[in-house]
């Protein structure tokens, strides 16, 4: 948890890095009246000029893209923490459990190495369905690495690699799209499998998007802030393409 | 361009926090203190005992009520009862909101200690040798688990000024079950005085067969006086750690 500043500042970051360039594109005016079908636009041949006729109605929105794959990296929450070390929220030392000398020496004859931590890469497809609704799949890989070594002549004895394995069925609904700017929230729901040295379990997981925000055409990147087990704040790239006709 | 500048900046950036915690680096020497501070412990406790046996014993033998009064609250319980039916004794204490629980019920055959009698209680037994008297701690509920020691208090001597001196040998083993055991055995005699332990050696051993662990060490008793506080347990370590 000593380094959540980071992420936040790199949350920070990233939102402001992509205000900037959304304001850069919606400030185009022409490019916004043009995707949005507020108005058409029509040459006259006698006088040579353009004119634009307002046509007062939202002309039909078709499908841009049918199919899309983004990966992601997303910076840990409460949740996905809890999920993959349970010895973040609670320690032994918190519990203030009085230790017997068994178990202060068997403690003491080891140290425990820095732990290193993987949260949390997701990898998503979504096909669209409707302009505003793309239904897919969406799965994530969070892991724990630490290592532990005998005190006394440092020799490694065992490691605790811990991993949550996810896959939801993920449903996106983009209430706000543009040529460059799409705005969304998504839901998933499906499984995780928790992995550890000695024994895993299968937990139901959801995974939720309250804010996202995606920047480019065919290739993009995006950040969401949201819950679940693809973690808090997540950032990443996507591709987005049409099927073969 | 900078769109992608931006966002390769913030990944390398979230790359680079995937370390998150230090390790725990301990020293061997805290295994030594584990050891030592549990094993002189073990040993305090129930000399602590035995200064509040040997009152009892005190107490019995004498008609002096003052020195009875005395006894009773310094050594023996500072809020407690002396109870003798026949050949049981039982030492009542109590809290402070007036409830009582037996802090002893021993069973004699009739002589007092310092006259070679043998005193038992549901924790250890107690018999007169030579010049010393004999404490052996037995497990209580024959479960494996527990303490047992033998103990001897020698050349005890008892001044209502300065309390009680003695010299302490022997050997203490502790058996947390399922391969655990420390075994302390006082290398050099303790000598106790003045409510505090003011020198002598104890070899302690911690077995984990589970673990395969084997440890060894060595503490000295400093004298508590020169520290100018009662403490009992105060100590060092001589040798820091060894594994046999």
């Amino acid at each position: 948890m000593r380094h959540l500043y980071k992420y936040i500042m790199v949350a920070i970051f990233a939102i402001v890095a992509d205000i900037v360039v959304a304001q850069e594109v919606v400030s185009d005016e022409l490019i916004r009246d043009r995707v949005t079908s507020y108005i058409s636009t029509s040459s006259n041949d006698v006088n040579n000029l353009t004119t634009v006729n307002y046509i007062g109605h939202k002309a039909e929105e078709s499908v841009r893209w049918t199919n899309d794959i983004r990966i992601g990296y997303g910076a840990p929450g409460v949740l996905s923490l809890l999920f993959l070390d349970e010895s973040f929220i609670f320690t032994y030392d918190d519990m203030h459990i009085p230790e017997t000398l068994p178990g202060r020496v068997d403690r003491l004859h080891t140290n425990r190495g820095p732990m290193r931590r993987f949260m949390t890469l997701s990898a998503n497809y979504h096909r669209q369905i409707k302009p505003w609704f793309a239904l897919g799949c969406k799965s994530s890989l969070a892991g724990i690495w630490q290592s532990t070594f005998d005190s006394i002549s440092g020799e490694k004895r065992y490691s605790d690699n811990v991993y949550n394995i996810a896959a939801l069925v993920d449903a996106r609904f983009s209430w706000l799209r543009r040529d460059m700017v799409e705005m969304y929230s998504s839901v998933g729901l499906g499984l995780m499998a928790h992995i550890e040295r000695m024994n895993g379990a299968l937990w139901p997981m959801f995974d939720i998007a309250a804010i996202g925000i995606s920047v480019g055409r065919s290739f993009y990147g995006f950040l969401e802030i949201g819950a679940g087990c693809t973690g808090s704040a997540r950032i990443g790239f996507g591709f987005r393409f049409n099927d073969k006709k | 361009m900078k769109r992608y500048i931006i966002w390769i900046m913030a990944l390398i950036t979230l790359a680079t926090s995937c370390v998150v915690e230090d390790g725990y680096e301990r020293e061997p020497i805290a295994i030594g203190e584990a050891i030592a501070s549990s094993g002189i412990s073990d040993i305090a406790n129930y000399t602590r005992t035995f200064i509040s046996i040997a009152a009892i014993d005190e107490y019995l033998a004498t008609e002096d009520e003052e020195l009875r009064e005395q006894l009773r609250t310094n050594y023996i319980g500072t809020n407690c009862t002396i109870e003798q039916e026949g050949n049981n004794i039982i030492v009542y204490t109590y809290n402070y909101y007036g409830n009582s629980y037996t802090l002893h019920d021993i069973t004699t055959d009739g002589k007092a200690l310092r006259d070679g009698g043998v005193w038992q209680s549901e924790d250890f037994r107690l018999f007169t040798t030579d010049n010393a008297i004999t404490m052996v701690v037995t497990d209580t509920n024959k479960d494996g688990i527990g303490d047992s020691a033998s103990l001897n208090f020698e050349d005890i001597e008892f001044n209502i000024e300065q309390g009680y001196t003695f010299n302490v040998g022997g050997r203490f083993v502790s058996n947390y079950g399922k391969g655990y055991t420390l075994n302390s055995e006082i290398y050099k005699k303790l000598s106790f005085v003045d409510k505090g332990f003011v020198s002598g050696i104890v070899d302690l051993r911690y077995t984990d067969e589970g673990n395969g662990y084997d440890d060894f060490v060595t503490a000295e008793y400093l004298d508590h006086t020169k520290i100018g506080i009662s403490y009992l347990q105060y100590y060092k370590l001589i040798t820091n750690y060894n594994i046999r």
